[in-house]
């Protein structure tokens, strides 16, 4: 198995003043290059804290994990869109290359193609607040691809999002991942989303979040997460997932 | 448009220019009956004095060219003590949020000075530094550098700590989180601060200036209170009143003009 991230182990606890607080305890996890994996857990189970801690922001208290790729470069995308209001669509999408020094005349190009390509480019001198919802989370999405990331880890990416737009942007986003295709480690806690997305799926329990069960996504006739839905196989993943989720509750 | 809006329009208008007739109505009603009062001896015009006679002389002050020396120089004073307390209330915050541990340990000393009455420190400055220009500067910057730097300083602390995340995603230095995000998020809030630190500016420097000046709006007020001139007194604070009106609306004016442009 070609595997680009392999996470073992992992654990981490919040010290503060009062308590300790266990959020993950003991996670290990493969994810396969070219792959997409969702981890769906109740909220407040810590899965927030392990992208953090896979995207370098947080510290881990043990464990280890590993990329296969020397200097992977990370594409955290967070749970809310974080665009900068006073920064245009265009500005906002080069942010991080700007931070990196990596703003180039060729990446540069990349951001402006990417823009058109996903039906941004008449919004590219507009300012975030000028965008529906859905739209600023593709400019979210986009300033995170820019930086050409071997993996994306998103963040519940599309909870803040009304119902309607969360199935078209989930298309969206599935598109533009595999079209460039890039290993993706995705967290939610809405079910269906994670099976219509994902090849695998892992349920985390309640907090302390450990490792529930890892779900093979084999649908028939697999094409974009709407039509997904329509999978035969998909009511019944909703269902044991949901009952492993529910056990817990 | 339609007829309707555009009735709602002029209604709407209207409504405004009464507002604004009412006001000046009251202004000249109270000039008028004081003017009165006071010439018909019900009150006593040596002490409530009369516009008249304010009139009179703050037209003879601005003949001699007195009084623009008056107010230049408390306007001079103000610009500057404002100037100094927004640079040094910005450096200050910016040390305060990149040091932590710092701010936790001045935040008691802060409040204390905060709540303490700047005014009594007054006698102790003018022997530390002298009767002179720099002490109603240093009197002004007591009042407006606190408030200045817990305003910024609050504005920092404002920001969206998932956009921090995002730059720290992006492996961002400190320097470039302070010039990327903390400091344009929160120059909407250091703006909005402007127009009470400009008050305070003036307050600490019309303070200054009754303890210590040969010149400005403040010595003439207290000037005229030691030779018991009412008229002149009352002469100061229509200045004053007027001065501080500009100032605020000056203020005002670059505050829309700077929060357009974001
Ligand atoms: N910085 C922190 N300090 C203390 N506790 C934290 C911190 N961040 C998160 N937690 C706690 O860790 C648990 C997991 O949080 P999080 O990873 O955000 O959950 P999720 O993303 O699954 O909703 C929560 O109970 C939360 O209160
Ligand atoms: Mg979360």
């Amino acid at each position: 198995m070609n595997n680009l991230l392999e996470i073992s182990h992992i654990s981490k606890n919040y010290i503060t003043e009062k308590e300790e607080i266990e959020a993950i305890k003991d996670i290990t996890l493969k994810v396969e290059k070219g792959s997409i994996l969702t981890i769906v857990g109740s909220s407040g189970c810590g899965k927030s804290s392990l992208l953090s801690i896979l995207a370098g922001i947080d510290q881990k208290t043990s464990g280890t994990f590993t990329f296969s790729c020397s200097n992977p470069v990370i594409g955290y995308m967070l749970q809310s869109d974080s665009l900068f209001p006073w920064l245009t669509i265009y500005e906002n999408a080069i942010l991080g290359l700007i931070i990196q020094k990596k703003d180039t005349k060729e990446n540069k190009e990349y951001v402006k193609k990417l823009l058109s390509t996903y039906k941004l480019n008449d919004f590219m001198d507009k300012y975030p607040n000028e965008l529906s919802g859905g739209m600023k989370q593709r400019v979210a999405l986009i300033r995170t691809l820019a930086l050409r990331p071997d993996i994306l880890l998103l963040d519940e990416p599309f909870s803040a999002l009304d119902y309607q737009s969360r199935l078209a942007i989930s298309d969206d986003v599935y598109n533009i991942i595999k079209k460039e295709g890039i290993t993706t480690l995705i967290v939610s806690h809405d079910i269906a989303e994670a099976i219509s997305m994902s090849d695998k799926v892992v349920v985390l329990s309640k907090r302390p979040c450990k490792i529930k069960k890892i779900y093979e996504i084999h649908l028939t006739d697999k094409r974009t997460p709407m039509k997904n839905r329509q999978a035969k196989e998909f009511n019944d993943y909703y269902n044991k997932i949901w009952k492993d989720l529910d056990i817990n509750v | 448009m339609s007829s309707e809006s555009l009735q709602i329009i002029k209604k709407k208008k209207r409504t405004k220019r009464r507002i604004l007739i009412s006001q000046i109505l009251i202004v000249i009603l109270f000039f008028c009956f004081w003017e009165f009062l006071s010439n018909k001896k019900i009150i006593n015009p040596f002490i409530f004095s009369s516009p008249s006679k304010i009139w009179n002389t703050i037209f003879s002050l601005a003949l001699t060219g007195e009084l623009w020396g008056h107010i230049l120089t408390t306007l001079y004073e103000t610009i500057l003590a404002f100037g100094i307390g927004i640079t040094l209330g910005f450096i200050i915050a910016i040390l305060l949020y990149e040091l932590p541990i710092l701010a936790k340990i001045i935040d008691p000393f802060l409040t204390m000075l905060n709540s303490l009455p700047k005014v009594a420190l007054g006698p102790m400055i003018l022997i530390w530094t002298g009767a002179n220009t720099k002490s109603i500067i240093v009197m002004a910057l007591l009042i407006n550098l606190i408030v200045s730097i817990m305003n910024i300083y609050n504005g920092f602390l404002g920001v969206d700590p998932m956009k921090l995340k995002l730059l720290q995603s992006f492996k961002a230095t400190k320097y470039q989180i302070l010039k990327y995000l903390i400091i344009p998020e929160s120059m909407r809030t250091i703006i909005s601060s402007l127009k009470i630190n400009i008050s305070m500016t003036l307050i600490g420097v019309i303070m200054g200036e009754f303890l210590v000046s040969k010149k400005g709006i403040g010595y003439l007020i207290i000037y005229g209170t030691q030779v018991f001139n009412l008229t002149l007194v009352m002469s100061g604070i229509l200045i004053l009143i007027i001065l501080s009106f500009l100032i605020y609306e000056c203020v005002s004016y670059i505050e829309k003009k700077l929060s357009k442009n974001r």
